[in-house]
């Protein structure tokens, strides 16, 4: 019994130590406002300015021509710097290497003005030449480069050139080989048939229009492109300095390590401790230097959105994105203050999401009714108030914000192409469409979901939602590797899929619904909707365009080609001492080019 | 016993390579490529396909991993497009294994102590309380556990930090958390192991003959009890710095485990094939140290002298 | 010496009475077969048969439960009712109380209880003039407060205030509002020491609705967590099964026959056990459609090894023992040692095994639906409930207690029950 009898009195010494912490706190009763003693004058910091902020995944990649996800594109933005550079409103543009540009009468000529005094952190100046370097690279099948190739006169005939078309062209035996036949020879190519190649590709590289003369880069597009200058911004567009490329490539450690990476933007990586950390410092050739005021950007690279939380409740972070259920917490103006936190950034990061059906497969979804049904009897409103805080309902494709002729697309197109949750009319549907198909009751529909906790919760909400018209939706959670192959191979009924933008422009959205784009899953396939999109992309008139992509939008309603749900909002908040942070919805998502640091506020805590 | 080592070892490697080919074998029965991304264009996959010769047949690509893999190549990832899976995982294993090593450290220390006294208090406080640790431990995943901890220790308290950061202290809530599951599995193992020794005749002889219970439970109890707990040590510190994949998430550790499960979803093959064979050499190796120590503390083995089989 | 009187004892005192072998060779006390003697044995442990009976509690709860609140109220697993959402078994009418507006104070920590009925601010300090703003109620809380009420206090605090003084402005303008509508209830300000407490009182009452509250759906729990005790024990006792007996055979044999087969069933084990587990899982599952099957089939291909290993683990122990050799040597065939005495000695170990097993299945259960792919929604586990009761466990605590409490009560009964299991199968204690 003697253990009995200590755990009970390490209980009390607990128990009295708790007592004496709390009664030894002061009384407050008298206090008088201005007695606060900590009211004289704290040290003026003269140090580096130094952020602390985070990066949510290890990049896939940093070599900007290579590049395609979220994170990458914001260190890019930080230690890469384009023609132009992506402004502090959504499509903005403002300088960047280019101090100004000129576009031609008809919309199809660029002439961008270089800076004298733009370099290269080791003080180089950046070239006309190093662009090109940059874009050739671009232009060998790489993510984004159709960014170049279908805009550019000239560049899609550069990428497409490649050995096997060389050798079509000086041996006429070679395209009566097999497959495997032809690798081989293209494999085996001789030193001479190389050189040839090699001078076959600057020949083409010469028609490709872009050309400079003394500080001038000019750029010759297909058609009228009113948002070429933003793409300008994007990291696939950036120089590249030949010398130092060929020099780290031949150390193998191009674009893979802090040592490998060349920076003529506002900061240089100079420490990369993969998937643990980042170290940049304010690179002092940068010619806008300054006007940057953080002088060092600690990234802690912290997958879980949670750990970013709390880390910044816990002050080792100036800022963090919020997630939805937390929402409600970071909308409590008393916990903003007890953090020492701004209120709430919202902004959409123009992911649109919804469903997708299968058009091809012999199934139900074949039907235009018991599709319609499917889109009507879905609450979103209920999803973003109730459950998935702070999104906003989809009543659209394009999402709410994203830019289109003169204000935004969902003004300009209309907030609402039909009405959320009808569920009369959905069951009116559902009916209309049953006697066309010659059956009783829809037999069960499986829909393919992600593995994300809201992926889940905003299909059980909507599977609920179909339950009461009746229609039977079971649920089939998927990793997402597994979901794009059923997709790709057309093996499912519904999905819920969600899109982001390439670039700032609706027809990104609207092209994934024409018949022959690889994207389309579902094969949906509607000749006026293929006919207009083609319109759309050669007209050179932009309110012309504009009118075509509204009527593309409203056909896809018609037809009930997708099922929207929900247009992503993303939310961040900062310390109270950092300002002047830039969120956007779509490239560098968050931007530190215009932000300040109070540090003595920051070391006061 | 040299001969023994060897021949274990000859084994180890034979494991390994078969280890190997099934692993092959399961990522092209996976259906789908890793370049299925929706943001890549039909040019830019089939470029990458041929850039990493996944446009080989089956056979050849076997025969090319198999000849790389002998010079310790494991090749480059396709996720992390020209990083090298040895470097990734030189760089990352560390850290991994920084975790696993203080938790190894917590479940052994704790699990057997209070295995031992719990079998030694049979059906008093003691053994009620280490079957209450054991319960949690085994009841609550570390899931939930490590948020909760980290929320109440980190966040609403503020005594520990709630990443890794590097020092001492940091490690201390991911290892108790990633530790817990553990301490409660040695722990149960222990006490049972215990009781079942100590029922044992040769414990009533040596009780008979008037040795001290100290003694008995030191060179005799303990000795014979822990043999069942020294099989699973192996395994569970494979597992313990191996299996910290949600503790690595929770607490923003550089580890492996965060690598490997992403690239699995994303069929990353010179990744996965690079981490399950780093995994396999690890278990194997565990396992063999474990088999050569067991060899060394068994009574029973010693007094026959075989460990041959 | 006293005088003691011996009886004489001679011949005819006694009678023979001719040898009766039949009676010599019957068995008086009934025979007991092994395991009527070790049930006989386990309803001495008191212990072992509370487990067994909260065990049952559980599983005849898993069963009617559902049954039990579809009849009474109406619930089913899945309907949604989002206006009922996140309710908790003891529900209160005190209102959620929100600072709008704060120029005056300023405090250390924030802390509030999980419906913002009780705010608690530490170490406050008084720091400027200005307003001092508070909303009373939450229109979407109607399903606590009755109403869809919401109130708003405001104060201004000027250079001259006090704490006493700035409370009693807000206490005046609390109580005006009282006055004008008593269905307000009121706000509590106080200072305790240096922490400032705001609180609203409310009357307590005990769901009749949702005996354990909602989900965030607005859910039934306790349909749900007895429809997830169905799934769980379905999954676990099927799988351990299929495990334990995979694993019997499979370790016995090797075990038992030793040498090169040994040496190759245990490399095969080896081999299998250090493929990751993620890569069988992906496999499966992309081959199967989601689903009870695949999981338990998941389950038992990444857990079979383990109970093979230990299970030959034991046998290579045992089949050295002296009674093993003693009964080879009376001439006991392989069968006959296997069965009679090999399995029931390894019993102990197995049967510990399998009771650490059936909470691990549980959780690798939970496991597969945390990174997405268990069983799949609406369905619920108690895995399922109880990560995504973690996930808001800040928020409404209940909804990760609940589940939690059950499951580790599973945990404790299985445990428990276990140890008694083992003392009462074991052959070693029989009297």
């Amino acid at each position: 019994m003697g253990s009995k009898k200590r755990w009970i009195l390490l209980l009390a010494v607990m128990m009295v130590l708790n007592l004496a912490l709390v009664g030894c706190r002061g009384n407050t009763d008298d206090q008088k406002i201005g007695d606060d003693p900590k009211d004289g004058v704290t040290d003026i910091y003269d140090g580096p300015k130094i952020l602390d902020y985070y990066s949510a995944a290890e990049p896939q990649t940093l070599d900007t021509q290579q590049m395609y996800g979220s994170p990458d594109m914001i260190l890019a933005n930080m230690f890469s710097e384009g023609l132009l550079r992506s402004g502090k409103a959504n499509g903005e543009t403002v300088p960047g290497v280019a101090e100004s540009f000129k576009v031609s009468d008809d919309g199809r000529v660029y002439t961008f003005k270089l800076r004298s005094d733009a370099k290269w952190m080791d003080g180089s100046p950046v070239t006309a030449e190093d662009f090109f370097f940059g874009w050739r690279l671009a232009l060998e099948h790489t993510p984004y480069s159709f960014l170049l190739s279908e805009y550019i006169i000239g560049a899609s005939e550069y990428e497409n050139y490649d050995q096997a078309t060389f050798l079509a062209e000086i041996d006429s035996t070679f395209k009566n080989l097999s497959e495997e036949q032809k690798d081989e020879r293209v494999e085996n190519m001789t030193e001479e048939e190389l050189t040839q190649y090699q001078a076959k590709r600057d020949e083409l590289w010469e028609e490709v229009k872009v050309s400079a003369s003394g500080s001038e880069i000019t750029v010759e597009l297909i058609s009228a492109t009113p948002y070429f200058p933003f793409l300008t911004t994007m990291p696939v567009f950036a120089p590249v300095k030949e010398t130092f490329y060929n020099e780290r490539k031949a150390k193998g450690d191009y674009s893979l390590e802090a040592s490998g990476l060349n920076s003529n933007g506002p900061w240089k990586i100079v420490e990369w401790r993969h998937n643990e950390n980042f170290k940049l410092e304010k690179n002092p050739h940068y010619w806008n230097r300054d006007n940057i005021n953080l002088d060092i950007l600690n990234l802690r690279i912290v997958n879980d959105v949670q750990t970013r939380t709390n880390l910044l409740k816990t002050g080792q972070l100036d800022g963090s994105a919020i997630q939805a259920k937390d929402i409600p917490e970071f909308t409590d103006i008393a916990v903003l203050e007890e953090y020492g936190l701004q209120t709430m950034v919202d902004m959409p990061d123009f992911a649109s999401f919804y469903i997708e059906f299968n058009h091809v497969e012999d199934t139900p979804m074949k039907n235009t009714n018991i599709r319609k049904a499917i889109m009507y009897a879905m609450d979103r409103e209920s999803f973003v108030t109730k459950i998935n805080l702070g999104d906003e309902p989809a009543l659209g494709f394009v999402p709410t914000m994203f830019p289109g002729y003169q204000k935004s697309f969902r003004e300009e197109s209309g907030m609402r192409l039909f009405e959320d949750n009808q569920k009369e009319k959905a069951k009116e549907y559902l009916a209309q469409g049953l006697k066309e198909l010659g059956l009783d009751k829809l037999p069960p529909i499986d829909m393919m979901i992600g593995e994300s906790d809201i992926a889940r919760k905003i299909a059980e909400k909507f599977q609920e939602d179909w339950a009461e018209i009746g229609i039977t939706v079971n649920l089939m959670p998927l990793p997402w590797s597994e979901q794009l192959t059923r997709l790709q191979k057309g093996d499912f009924h519904l999905a819920s899929s969600g899109w982001g933008p390439d670039y700032p422009d609706p027809m990104t959205f609207l092209e994934l619904f024409e018949s022959t784009n690889p994207n389309n899953s579902g094969k949906y396939s509607n000749p006026e909707v293929d006919r207009l999109i083609r319109a759309a992309k050669t007209e050179s008139n932009a309110k012309e365009r504009m009118e075509y992509m509204y009527q593309v939008e409203k056909l896809l309603f018609e037809d009930a080609a997708l099922a929207p749900q929900y247009y992503r909002i993303a939310h961040w908040t900062f310390k109270k001492y950092l300002t002047g942070v830039v969120n956007k919805g779509i490239g560098a998502t968050t931007d530190f080019y215009w932000a300040d640091i109070d540090m003595n506020a920051k070391l006061a805590k | 016993m040299l001969r023994y080592i060897l021949k274990r070892c000859l084994y180890a490697l034979i494991t390994l390579w078969v280890i190997a080919t099934i692993t092959f074998g399961l990522m092209k029965i996976l259906p789908g490529d890793p370049f299925n991304d929706p943001k890549l264009k039909p040019d830019v996959k089939a470029t990458l396909i041929k850039q990493y010769g996944l446009d080989k047949s089956i056979p050849e690509q076997y025969a090319l991993y198999m000849k790389n893999l002998m010079r310790g190549d494991l090749g480059t990832s396709l996720k992390f497009p020209g990083r090298s899976v040895t470097k990734m995982i030189q760089e990352s294993f560390p850290k991994s294994f920084a975790l696993g090593w203080r938790a190894m450290v917590i479940a052994v220390a704790f699990g057997l102590t209070f295995g031992i006294i719990a079998a030694l208090n049979h059906q008093k406080v003691f053994d009620y309380f280490t079957i209450f640790i054991a319960i949690i431990g085994i009841s609550v995943p570390s899931i939930v556990m490590g948020p909760i901890l980290v929320y109440t220790f980190g966040v609403n308290l503020g005594w520990l930090p709630v990443t890794v950061d590097g020092t001492q202290i940091s490690y201390l809530l991911p290892s108790l958390t990633l530790a817990l599951g553990s301490v409660a599995f040695i722990s149960r193992l222990m006490r049972t192991t215990t009781l079942e020794v100590l029922n044992q005749d040769y414990i009533v002889t040596a009780k008979s003959k008037g040795i001290t219970k100290r003694k008995i439970v030191w060179s005799h109890v303990i000795r014979n009890a822990i043999m069942p707990v020294v099989t699973v040590l192996g395994p569970l510190f494979a597992a313990l710095i191996t299996g910290s994949i949600v503790i690595e998430k929770i607490f923003a550790v550089a580890g492996l485990g965060e690598y490997f499960v992403s690239t699995i979803f994303l069929k990353d093959y010179p990744m996965i094939m690079g981490i399950t064979i780093f995994y396999a050499a690890l278990i194997i190796a565990s396992i063999l140290m474990i088999d050569i120590i067991y060899g060394f503390i068994d009574p029973k083995l010693r007094v026959t002298g075989r460990r041959g089989r | 010496m006293d005088t003691v009187k011996y009886r004489e004892i001679n011949e005819e005192l006694f009678a023979h009475v001719g040898k009766n072998l039949e009676a010599a060779e019957a068995i008086k006390r009934p025979s007991l077969t092994y395991f009527q003697d070790a049930s006989r044995r386990l309803k001495k442990n008191k212990v072992a048969i509370f487990s067994l009976v909260i065990l049952s509690i559980l599983i005849i709860m898993s069963i009617i439960g559902p049954i039990l609140s579809a009849s009474i109220n109406g619930h089913t697993y899945r309907r949604q009712d989002l206006s009922q959402q996140n309710q908790t078994p003891i529900m209160s009418n005190a209102r959620s109380i929100m600072m709008t507006a704060n120029d005056v104070f300023s405090y250390k920590k924030y802390r509030y209880n999980f419906r913002k009925t009780k705010l608690i601010f530490t170490n406050v300090q008084l720091k400027s003039a200005g307003k001092i703003a508070l909303k009373v109620g939450n229109q979407t809380d109607e399903a606590w407060q009755g109403d869809r009420k919401e109130y708003h206090i405001a104060i201004e605090v000027v250079k001259s205030d006090t704490w006493s003084s700035i409370l009693q402005k807000l206490n005046n303008e609390s109580d005006a509002i009282l006055k004008e509508d008593p269905s307000f209830r009121g706000v509590n300000f106080e200072i305790k020491g240096s922490k400032l407490v705001v609180s609203t009182p409310g009357e307590r009452w005990i769901n009749k609705t949702y005996w354990f509250g909602t989900d965030e759906f607005g859910r039934d729990l306790f349909t749900r967590l007895w429809e997830g005790g169905r799934v769980s024990f379905a999954i676990a006792f099927l799988s351990v099964f299929i495990t334990s007996i995979f694993g019997i055979i499979y370790g016995g044999i090797s075990g038992y026959f030793g040498g090169r087969l040994d040496d190759l069933l245990m490399r095969f084990v080896e081999v299998l056990m250090t493929v990751p587990d993620m890569l069988y899982i992906i496999l499966l599952l992309t081959v199967m459609k989601p689903g009870f099957l695949p999981i338990i089939i998941v389950l038992t291909v990444t857990s079979w090894m383990g109970t093979a290993r230990i299970v030959r683990g034991e046998v290579m122990r045992l089949k050295h023992s002296e009674y093993v050799l003693a009964s080879k040597g009376l001439g006991a065939d392989s069968k006959r040692i296997i069965f009679k005495h090999l399995i029931p000695n390894t019993m102990g170990p197995i049967i510990v095994n399998m009771t650490m097993m059936i909470p691990r299945m549980i959780f690798a259960e939970a496991f597969l639906s945390f990174i997405g792919l268990g069983i799949p929604v609406p369905y619920a586990s108690w895995g399922v409930l109880a990560n995504q009761g973690a996930q808001i466990f800040r928020q409404f605590p209940h909804q990760l207690l609940i589940p939690g409490i059950t499951i580790s009560l599973t945990m404790l009964a299985f445990n428990l029950l276990g140890d008694g299991l083992r003392d009462a199968l074991d052959p070693r204690l029989r009297k």
